[in-house]
């Protein structure tokens, strides 16, 4: 190669370490930035994962939702064992094991601003893990 | 070859007389164990207790949610940090058993382990033997192959 | 392709009873793979793939060991193949399909599969200095980056970085230097993978060495039209050890005799060779018996202070912050002083009582030496034993990273939430008693065999071997103690 002539292994084999070398991250990065998107634009249905404060916080941190209609939320432990409250509105998810999936429904009655508390002790810094639930009309 | 006999007859005697010394049954007794644990560590880390005793665990976390399961025993606790969670088992099976975290709990969390260790009469037995097995394939795999060189060399 | 009954005679007595060797080169469809140009290259692509996805994995991922195929893969899977399985059977085929040097070794010959008639190298093809044509730098290697293991083992990120400086390093020294310089003499698992293989039941050799002597072309290391010739510096007709054989088929290509065979052997017969023992092999014998009962310790055992003092780098859950580095300096000292001198040394006073026992006039390097070579089925059943736990307590780590590569929630095949479940934990350490006694049994037979290779009297060989013994039973019940006590 290299401004020789390629024969057709040598151009397959390129061809090849190519598609895994630039091929894997680009997959990765289509299949995570559409799931990002679709828990962006949720409608009814959230996903929030729970990462301790040193790991990243809740995620997203910020919820908007509209006051009255019904939705779902999916919770996603990512590094040790959470719970997701939200004491204004008497929720309580009870804990998520770290790699496991929980989901809780609820509708929301009142305009405001909620704060999203782990209710799991996670480590040094488990009272800053705040997240928020913005009810919206 | 009558001497090889020897030595090995008289290690197998050796280690059935430790064997069968050790044999006495010792009383069971009701022990309580306060563990507490933290990342990555179980506090006591080595708990030794004779067999057929009643062991109670009692088991605090300080700082993130473990879990505490013990090999062989069929235990699984999910222990949250302000709860003390219970675990009463009468230990019958003798040997070493790990003592694990079963939550991810951080970085180290599958190195996360402690040892519950249960002997007959004060002496542990498990170890005893393999000791004694190991002195004994050692020493016979040697004789075996000096035995069978010799007789090739002659 | 006819397989003959007497192959498979063969190749059954070869295997199960230890009989003779059976070259699996003489089955028809292997040796028309290893012969075919495109074989390393098509071995070498999907591990191409994983070895990226580790990479990324690793970088971009969860910080969180168990959640992270980064570490699933390399630390759990991988080196409990490795291991028990690759090592024992098969000597160094893992350096048939790893990718680290490969992008080095295409640069090289420009191009991945084809062998050009007009080859010229590409780099500045210098060869390695002298001085380092030895295993110490490998030795050097592997303790720095065994001393953080614990981070490395845990933490993604770290796992990532190293693998993408192996990389680039191998990259690098292809550039600067001829042939695969970097698998033979930096490699850190090179090392190990060298001495653990004079263990295993497999080797490449040459069948008639009478032919090779008088066959002046030497296109096994020269190439030729189908051939690279050996890109490891070795010599097929004068090779006795596994050691830097890492079965590239390079001269199974080149041959025009087919005079090379890729044997079925008995276990551990190249701890017998009498050539290329030496200082630093010696010392890698130490420092793998060494680390295997401090990684059993600090890993396995019940003393969470060694993994306080381990774990330089602790923050509350998961961070970066540095935490005690005096405690780490000790951790560290810990494992330099026992492996460079608390075990040579013991062991150079039990190769003293070996030469007062025997009353031999040999020099008592000879001994330290050649004696040495024993601990390495012990130090590889150890190593067996302390990977057994990884796989069967934390085996679903590595189903559940499998669907969720970077621990952000995906689920690609359903078995994101397969629960922690070990497999008959409470049996382990039976079976890692029993492992070390079979490694003990080995070093035991090879050891004894070792010493009558100085004495030629049975009885002196017996007398000089008995320290050694009592060596390896000491080492034995240690681990035993380790397991079961």
């Amino acid at each position: 190669m290299w401004g020789e002539k390629l024969d057709r292994t040598e151009l397959l084999a390129i061809i090849l370490v190519g598609a895994i070398l630039i091929g894997t991250p680009l997959v990765i990065y289509y299949y995570q930035v559409n799931r990002v998107i679709k828990i962006m634009n949720y409608e009814k249905e959230i996903e929030i994962a729970a990462n301790t404060f040193e790991n990243g916080n809740w995620f997203p941190d910020k919820i908007v939702v509209k006051k009255g209609e019904p939705i779902r939320l999916i919770i996603y432990g990512s590094d040790v064992a959470h719970s997701l409250t939200i004491p204004k509105l008497g929720i309580d998810s009870g804990i998520i094991k770290p790699g496991h999936i929980k989901v809780i429904e609820f509708i929301p009655e009142e305009e405001g601003i909620y704060e999203i508390y782990c209710g799991i002790p996670c480590g040094s810094f488990h009272s800053f893990m705040i997240g928020k639930l913005i009810v919206v009309r | 070859m009558k001497k090889i006999s020897h030595y090995i007859l008289f290690s197998i005697l050796f280690s059935l007389i430790l064997i069968i010394g050790i044999g006495n049954v010792y009383a069971s007794q009701s022990r309580v164990i306060d563990i507490r644990a933290s990342q990555f560590k179980f506090e006591p880390g080595r708990i030794i207790v004779n067999q057929g005793d009643t062991v109670t665990f009692k088991v605090k976390t300080s700082d993130v949610t473990h879990g505490f399961y013990i090999d062989g025993y069929n235990v699984d606790k999910e222990v949250r940090r302000g709860d003390e969670v219970t675990v009463t088992i009468v230990a019958d099976k003798v040997g070493k058993f790990k003592i694990r975290c079963s939550i991810t709990c951080g970085a180290l969390h599958p190195f996360m382990i402690g040892e519950f260790i249960v002997e007959q009469g004060g002496v542990n037995y498990v170890f005893l033997s393999s000791a004694v097995g190991i002195i004994l394939v050692g020493v016979s795999t040697l004789l075996f192959i000096w035995r069978r060189d010799y007789e090739y060399q002659a | 392709m006819s397989i003959k009954l007497s192959q498979i005679k063969g190749f059954l007595n070869s295997f199960l009873l230890h009989k003779g060797t059976f070259d699996l080169l003489q089955i028809d469809l292997i040796k028309r793979l290893v012969k075919h140009r495109a074989f390393q290259f098509a071995v070498i692509l999907p591990n191409l793939f994983f070895f990226w996805l580790i990479i990324l994995t690793g970088f971009f991922g969860s910080p969180v060991g168990n959640m992270n195929l980064s570490i699933t893969f390399v630390w759990m899977l991988w080196w409990f193949a490795l291991i028990a399985l690759l090592v024992p059977l098969f000597s160094r085929l893992w350096c048939t399909i790893c990718p680290i040097p490969s992008f080095g070794e295409w640069m090289q010959r420009k191009g991945f599969i084809r062998k050009k008639e007009d080859y010229k190298p590409l780099g500045f093809n210098k060869s390695w200095p002298v001085r380092f044509r030895n295993i110490w730098l490998q030795n050097l290697g592997f303790l720095i980056l065994a001393t953080f293991s614990v981070l490395l083992v845990t933490r993604p990120i770290v796992t990532g970085i190293i693998l993408a400086i192996l990389i680039i390093l191998a990259s690098v020294l292809a550039i600067f230097y001829a042939k695969r310089v970097f698998c033979r003499y930096i490699c850190p698992v090179g090392g190990f993978l060298g001495l653990f293989s004079m263990f295993s039941s497999i080797e490449l050799r040459v069948k008639k060495k009478e032919l090779c002597v008088h066959h002046f072309s030497k296109e096994c290391i020269k190439g030729c039209e189908t051939s690279y010739g050996c890109p490891w510096f070795e010599y097929p007709g004068s090779m006795e050890r596994n050691n830097f054989c890492g079965l590239c088929f390079e001269c199974v290509k080149a041959c025009p005799f087919n005079n090379i065979a890729l044997n079925l052997r008995s276990f551990g017969k190249d701890i017998l060779a009498k050539v290329g023992r030496s200082l630093d092999e010696a010392w890698k014998a130490f420092i793998m018996l060494t680390l295997a009962i401090l990684y059993i310790l600090v890993m396995q055992g019940p003393w969470g202070w060694i993994r306080d003092l381990a774990n330089v780098f602790y923050s509350p859950s998961y961070g970066f912050a540095l935490n005690g580095i005096e405690g780490f300096l000790l951790y560290a000292g810990l494992f330099w002083g026992t492996s460079l001198g608390l075990t040579p040394v013991t062991f150079l006073g039990f190769s003293y009582l070996s030469k007062a026992f025997s009353k031999a006039s040999l020099p008592l390097r000879r001994l330290f030496i050649d004696f040495s070579y024993e601990l390495i089925p012990l130090a590889l059943g150890a190593w067996i034993a302390f990977s057994i736990p990884i796989i069967m307590v934390n085996w679903s780590y590595i189903v559940n990273t499998l669907s969720d590569p970077f621990g952000w929630g995906w689920n690609l095949f359903g078995t994101k939430e397969i629960p922690w479940t070990p497999i008959t934990p409470e049996f382990i350490p039976y079976l890692q008693v029993l492992i070390v006694t079979i490694g003990l049994f080995y070093s035991i037979k090879l050891g004894f065999k070792l010493s009558s290779q100085h004495f030629l009297e049975k009885n002196l060989a017996l007398r000089a071997f008995i320290p050694q013994l009592a060596f390896l039973i000491g080492t034995s019940i240690l681990l035993a103690w380790l397991f079961v006590g």
